[in-house]
């Protein structure tokens, strides 16, 4: 299910990700689908319980920059992995203001499996644009 | 843009991309590559090197060590200085894993002593020692601890009786950097270590028991505490969640500035601050906290190593004299002396994936290698050699005191987990008769040792070009691996 829904491509030392989707909150949510499918199978984490996290930026770069690192940090303090996603985007003055509800478990690694360790994302190529219908988001994560 | 084709020959070894070359560069850009390395080398590392010769306040030159290879704006295996006057500070001149480094203990044991409990002492040290993804440390520090830890750096862990007083000597900043406030580091960062503090990690970290092989400098390695089948323990790990996060913070904040200040940067990564600015200086002291945070984390992982090796062994760690032969960081910014023509010059010298190589007589050397130059820790990828070699007078004259830190990645992880499979990496491991254990199958293939540069000519051309000095060669015996 997950495949379908974002694309890896290769760098020598790390990972990109790439997502076409209709709406910006799509695509902001298989760019973190698509984060945590390297850590661990996500279509297979349990939605046990939630969080809810509000972001602001002054661009949609940072937004997402933050957004990516804002569930590296749930999963390193709270141990929290989420694989169900309820995300709005709205630009407000000159900000870009995230709301998001997200579902997942408590990742443990004797339940589930583990794949790779995900330090951060990067601006390095990053790219967020809009043709005729779809949003195209790209991005490398440091491994 | 520049190419290979600007690369000009200094002398064996070593090239220059001159700063005419493309306009806009201060400085030239320098490279110490083998013949094969500079037919291998992709013009988009070259170009890192001569983007970091843009930045405002860079010293001679730009430098690429031999293990050179594409980072997020400066390349890894990098190192640039810049003047306390003008010069900038740049998170990305560290990367994420702030003092990512590597520890290397003594024993007074040989290969002989410890072959009949390998597997014993592997799986203790796997027990122990928490690896992998998430891998949580010791689980009751508590948050007020926290900074503590990032103050006081390994002093916290000796204090907190994990360790001997006498390792602080051997430690690179006696394990505590200067200047470090608790105050710069977000709760974000401080919420990500907390329950990391005391692990491996994943990815290329990783605990080796180790026997030494050939010797190239009997006096250095005597001068260091090593002989032939001496066995030895490498720890290779930084400062977990907590250093990526002091990073992407202040990433963020330097984006910024540089907006602001309207600098005009070749790569989005490369962002930085003036010196003398006050993100420039909150990022130097989250950054210290940073690096005193993976001093504490390769101190306490130190601790439970003497721990396993007493309990298997049936001995205690004084008794097999389990000392620190030396404690190295990689990625770090440090402000230091250094000869520019004929002036000597206050620094921020920022490597990034590079190993200080100080010669002879630097002050910041432990009284008792002082004569022979520091010990430069380079390890080698899972089941290859690593080498301690010796920092030099060439070092100091031509790359700010820095040699290489590893082998260097050279093919993509999805390549490598193609080319290699988890079981006939861990074979080839065993019929080499290395005992391997590892939380993560995908982690075996990835980090298999065809997917980067070769360790042994790394060293090699470090040695030919005289930026660091070969001592000994280590074996591995056991691997434990995130």
């Amino acid at each position: 299910m997950c495949e379908e829904r974002f694309k890896y491509f290769e760098t020598t030392a790390d990972i990109g990700i790439e997502v076409y989707s209709e709406k910006l909150n799509d695509a902001f949510i298989n760019s973190a689908l698509a984060t945590m499918n390297l850590i661990t199978d996500i279509d297979k984490i349990k939605h046990t319980t939630t969080r809810n996290i509000t972001l602001e930026a002054d661009d949609n770069e940072s937004l997402l920059y933050d957004w990516i690192t804002e569930l590296l940090i749930l999963l390193d303090s709270e141990f929290f992995i989420a694989s169900e996603y309820q995300l709005d985007i709205n630009y407000k003055e000159n900000t870009y203001k995230l709301n998001a509800t997200i579902s997942g478990d408590i990742y443990d690694t004797t339940i589930y499996n583990y794949k790779t360790e995900v330090k951060a994302i990067t601006y390095h190529n990053m790219l967020i644009e809009k043709d005729d219908s779809k949003y195209h988001i790209r991005f490398i994560v440091d491994l | 843009m520049v190419n290979k084709a600007d690369l000009e020959k200094i002398r064996d070894g070593v090239y220059d991309i001159p700063s005419s070359k493309e306009k806009g560069m201060r400085v030239s850009a320098r490279v110490y590559l083998d013949e094969e390395s500079v037919k291998q080398i992709d013009d988009g590392t070259l170009q890192q090197v001569a983007n970091v010769a843009h930045l405002e306040g860079i010293q001679k030159r730009s430098i690429g060590l031999p293990d050179i290879h594409f980072g997020y704006g400066f390349s890894i295996g990098g190192v640039a200085a810049f003047a306390e006057n003008n010069g900038v500070i740049s998170p990305g001149g560290v990367g994420f894993d702030i003092n990512c480094g590597v520890r290397l203990i003594k024993t007074n044991l040989t290969q002989e002593d410890i072959k009949p409990h390998m597997k014993e002492l592997v799986d203790e040290l796997f027990k122990k020692i928490p690896s992998g993804l998430g891998s949580n440390g010791i689980k009751h520090l508590k948050e007020s601890e926290i900074d503590d830890v990032l103050t006081n750096g390994a002093t916290w862990a000796i204090e907190n009786g994990y360790g001997w007083d006498k390792d602080l000597e051997y430690l690179e900043e006696n394990g505590c950097m200067k200047g470090a406030d608790c105050e710069n580091v977000s709760t974000k960062a401080k919420r990500r270590g907390i329950p990391q503090l005391g692990s491996l990690g994943s990815g290329n970290h990783f605990l080796e028991i180790q026997t030494v092989g050939d010797i190239y400098d009997e006096n250095i390695a005597k001068t260091y505490g090593l002989e032939k089948d001496q066995v030895v323990i490498l720890i290779h790990t930084g400062s977990r969640g907590c250093g990526y996060q002091i990073c992407a913070d202040y990433l963020k904040d330097m984006d910024k500035v540089a907006k602001r200040l309207k600098l005009d940067l070749p790569d989005r990564q490369l962002a930085c601050a003036p010196i003398e600015s006050d993100e420039a200086q909150k990022y130097l002291s989250a950054m210290a906290c940073g690096a005193n945070y993976a001093w504490t984390n390769r101190q306490m992982i130190q601790h439970w190593t003497r721990e396993s090796f007493e309990k298997i062994m049936g001995q205690d760690a004084d008794s097999m004299e389990m000392n620190v032969l030396y404690d190295v960081a990689h990625n770090i910014i440090k402000r230091e002396q250094h000869k520019v023509g004929k002036l000597n010059r206050t620094v921020y010298v920022h490597r990034k994936g590079a190993t200080r190589s100080f010669g002879p007589g630097r002050k910041e050397i432990t009284q008792e290698y002082r004569n022979v130059g520091q010990p430069v820790l380079i390890p080698g990828t899972m089941g290859t050699c690593s080498y301690v070699l010796a920092g030099t007078e060439t070092a100091m004259d031509e790359t700010f005191g820095s040699t290489a830190h590893g082998a260097g990645r050279m093919r993509s992880r999805s390549w490598a987990k193609k080319e290699f499979s988890p079981e006939e990496v861990s074979k080839a491991m065993a019929k080499k008769g290395i005992v391997l254990k590892a939380n993560s199958p995908s982690v075996i293939a990835e980090e298999a040792p065809g997917a980067y540069k070769n360790v042994d000519s790394v060293v090699k051309t470090a040695n030919d070009t005289g930026i660091s000095k070969l001592v000994a060669q280590m074996k591995p015996l056991g691997v434990i691996k995130g």
